[in-house]
């Protein structure tokens, strides 16, 4: 039985390479088991996304904010 | 102005040196102790660190200035050799030998830069946005 410290550890390592049957089938019986390291599991997705997603973002660069509803209404509704 | 050229560019050789020298220590053993942190001494998450059930919309999240926020704080918190690694593979998009090759750094100690960067961005995420 994997702990969770190496069932992270899988996780994280299938943004890298595709993990072997023996692993998959360790971590599927981890996670399935684990609720922490099944939250990790869906986490380490988001994490990926973030950072695929993100262009490095700093403090200066706010995307402008449309304040008025009824404008925002009309451009939602033109989409 | 062509030797004040030639001034600048040597003065961004030398921090463009420093950089990569610095990159090419890799806190992978030792210094950091985010294991010791996170899991008990059977391995397995420590009670107040285990990760909880995130809320299901998580799509949009970079749209919403407080998440922001929190995500330039978490990133700005990594070591300089976990972030360096991070926005060379997923910013720069470059693949994995290459990155290595950058920072002088092993395959496996870069997957556990990588696997070290996530753990502490998913706690730090967790504390700072969604236990507001």
């Amino acid at each position: 039985m994997l702990t969770c410290k190496k069932a992270s550890e899988l996780i994280d390592l299938k943004l890298v390479r595709k993990l072997t049957v023996k692993e998959k089938v360790m971590l599927r019986m981890h996670t399935s088991a684990c609720d922490g390291c099944n939250a990790y599991l869906k986490q380490s997705k988001i994490l990926d996304d973030l950072l695929l997603k993100q262009t490095y973002i700093t403090n200066e660069t706010k995307v402008p904010q449309i304040t008025n509803d009824e404008l925002k209404k009309q451009i939602i509704s033109k989409l | 102005m062509q030797s004040k050229n030639m001034v600048f560019s040597i003065l961004n050789n030398k921090i463009n040196d420093y950089n990569h020298s610095s990159y090419r220590k890799p806190l992978v053993n030792g210094d950091d102790n985010i294991f010791e942190k996170l899991f008990d001494e059977n391995n397995k998450w420590k009670a107040g660190e285990r990760p909880q059930i995130w809320p299901e919309d998580t799509g949009n999240l970079l749209d919403n200035d407080d998440f922001r926020n929190v995500w330039h704080h978490c990133m700005s918190k990594l070591h300089a050799n976990w972030f360096s690694a991070i926005q060379l593979k997923f910013i720069e998009e470059k693949n994995d030998e290459h990155i290595c090759q950058e920072l002088g750094i092993t395959d496996t100690n870069f997957l556990q830069i990588l696997h070290r960067a996530k753990l502490q961005l998913r706690k730090c995420v967790e504390l700072n946005w969604l236990n507001k």
